[in-house]
């Protein structure tokens, strides 16, 4: 092989350069996974390994519940409580927008529309000053 | 290859399936409940008093356009902006002056609130191409944002001017928030729900339900507008109703709303 030196040390600069994202996530010692505010609350309104994935298709259930056919209650299918199908109930335990559903969207790279028209309890806040 | 006889008879069944109103496209709207235990709710606005509440008010501000607190109760129940733009300015009720041109008969103008007419046919529910308007078993015409696309037709159709397009950003024209109600985003039509959320609220509690405008005029002012449940004979404004002299608006248009106006003496 020719000119081994220089073959070896290019290869671990290489190296170093494809991984350099790692090292910096892990020299700047922030977690990787967004630290999502700690809800309120015993429990969520279903599992919360199934909520954490399928929340939007409850949120969706909901909103034809409520506005197309006129039902307000929802009974949870996991603990049989009885909750309003609103996403104002979501913010009785999740008390913040930013620090909860933002960050991990955020994290995730998936954009949410559900705040251009719903309030939340920060926008409320901010303009009720 | 189709046959001739094949032929005839699809272009006969089609012919017969148009003339009989049977539309692949159209949808026929479902309508309100026939079933007497669902309350079809309705308003009644006394125009003299609502004009005499009016002129008070104007008198003493000097201001010809100022807001009554119907108006105010409004906006700031269902989050409705304020712009220095009136052309983009989103109106949920409005107060509007009339005069006659006649006026030997009625020499007063007189003013009155208008607002969204929940009508019983719905034009604009029926031109919707989404579905996003749609009326309620109780009669409530509700537009469902979520699927507004902001086409604009319901504006089209409306015979009432009741629809607001946003075209700009609510939340800029807004200085207070009330959480229990949705703000819009921009580019989505808006009108009175006749405060959707109180009457279900209510209803869930078993009250009456009391819109934001009904409640401030009864407050505030002089008790000009009632809402109640028209299927029942014994509530208020069923029996407001039989008293002086009910119209509604453009009833030639074949719409029914079911926002009334009554006057005490009746005018042609």
């Amino acid at each position: 092989m020719y000119s081994t030196k220089y073959v070896i040390a290019a290869i671990i600069i290489f190296l170093a350069i494809v991984t350099s994202p790692v090292w910096y996530d892990m020299a700047s010692g922030e977690p990787i996974h967004p630290k999502l505010a700690k809800p309120t609350g015993a429990h969520c309104v279903e599992n919360t390994e199934w909520m954490k994935a399928h929340h939007m298709l409850l949120l969706k259930d909901w909103r034809t519940m409520h506005v197309r056919e006129g039902k307000v209650l929802y009974t949870s299918q996991t603990y049989g409580d009885v909750y309003n199908a609103s996403i104002e109930e979501c913010f009785k335990c999740h008390r913040s927008e930013t620090n909860f559903c933002e960050k991990c969207h955020d994290y995730m790279g998936a954009k949410i529309e559900c705040f251009e028209c719903h309030t939340y309890p920060e926008l409320v806040e901010e303009y009720n000053k | 290859m189709i046959s001739r006889r094949r032929l005839l008879i699809l272009a006969g069944a089609s012919a017969a399936a148009a003339f009989a109103g049977v539309s692949p496209i159209a949808g026929s709207p479902e309508g309100t409940s026939k079933d007497p235990n669902v309350p079809r709710w309705a308003m009644l606005v006394d125009v003299d008093k609502c004009t005499e509440c009016v002129k008070e008010l104007i008198k003493k501000t000097g201001d010809p356009h100022v807001k009554p607190p119907c108006v105010v109760a409004c906006d700031e129940f269902n989050n409705v902006p304020e712009f220095e733009d009136k052309k983009k300015d989103p109106q949920w009720m409005r107060i509007a002056k009339f005069s006659l041109d006649k006026e030997s008969v009625e020499p007063e103008e007189f003013y009155m609130p208008l607002l969204c007419n929940h009508c019983e046919h719905p034009a604009c529910a029926q031109v919707c191409p989404t579905k996003a308007t749609f009326q309620r078993p109780d009669g409530i015409v509700m537009i469902d944002t979520h699927r507004c696309i902001g086409c604009r037709y319901c504006m089209i159709a409306c015979p009432y001017g009741a629809r607001s397009f946003n075209f700009e950003d609510p939340r800029k024209g807004l200085r207070h928030i009330n959480p229990e109600v949705p703000t819009r985003s921009r580019g989505v039509v808006e009108k009175c729900t006749f405060c959707v959320q109180i009457v279900d609220e209510a209803m869930e509690r078993g009250e009456a339900p009391e819109p934001a405008c009904v409640k401030a005029c009864r407050l505030y002012s002089k008790n000009a507008l009632v809402f109640g449940n028209v299927k029942d004979p014994n509530s208020e404004i069923s029996k407001l109703m039989r008293t002086g002299y009910v119209i509604q608006l453009r009833p030639g248009v074949g719409t029914d709303p079911y926002v009334f106006y009554k006057f005490i003496k009746e005018r042609p």
